[in-house]
């Protein structure tokens, strides 16, 4: 069994999660507002989210419920391989 | 039984180019297991994160707020707010929790204008956080 080792645990790096959904279909649009970007899905409907490095295992949950299913990926495939 | 008056938790009003977006939300307010807070939607998913209280909250209602905008610019339906369901069990975090947070929100917008106008929203109603 895998122990927790610290804050980042479960988090994910910006830019690995953007960058995995940028790969299956997700266009990602950076704003104005600090670590603000409007995600868009492949209906043409936007969502605007802050989005702090690191992502928090929480928003990375919302992200696949809000775009896994219509873009057909797993929620792994917005984690690392360890 | 008497009949109360109630704001509905969202309301769109369109007069030609000019929209009215009035909303009023329960929001799930907790720790998160990875440090810092989230902020849960529940009558609508909308998810944000922050380092402290006061940036979850700010996150969430200007995130709403801006999707609401977005969608209305794209000339989208506000329906897409619900493309995703709010996971059982938040509501029912929500509904063991003594404290009932709630998001009221409203953001005039015309379209033919590039940047949104006025106040991002009206009232702020969240309580503290319910523990982990």
């Amino acid at each position: 069994m895998r122990l927790p080792t610290g804050p980042w645990d479960g988090a994910q790096s910006r830019a690995f999660v953007l960058a995995a959904l940028k790969r299956n279909g997700v266009e990602v649009n950076k704003l104005s507002g600090p670590d603000e970007y409007e995600l868009v899905d492949f209906d043409g409907d936007p969502v605007v989210l802050t989005i702090p490095n690191p992502v928090l295992s929480e928003m990375i949950v919302y992200l696949w419920r809000r775009f896994g299913t219509l873009h057909d990926f797993l929620i792994t495939d917005l984690t690392k391989k360890h | 039984m008497e009949k109360k008056e109630s704001t509905p938790f969202l309301e769109h009003e369109q007069r030609s180019s000019s929209h009215r977006v009035t909303a009023q939300l329960r929001v799930l307010v907790m720790p998160s297991v990875d440090g810092g807070f989230v902020a849960q939607g529940l009558e609508v998913d909308y998810l944000a994160t922050g380092a402290t209280l006061d940036e979850v909250q700010r996150n969430f209602a200007n995130g709403f707020l801006a999707t609401a905008e977005a969608i209305l610019r794209r000339g989208r339906d506000l329906t897409s707010l619900f493309k995703s369901s709010v996971p059982i069990e938040a509501w029912q975090q929500y509904i063991a929790s003594g404290r009932k947070d709630t998001l009221v929100c409203q953001t005039v917008l015309d379209i033919q204008d590039r940047l949104p106008q006025g106040t991002p929203f009206a009232t702020l109603a969240f309580c503290q956080p319910a523990a982990a």
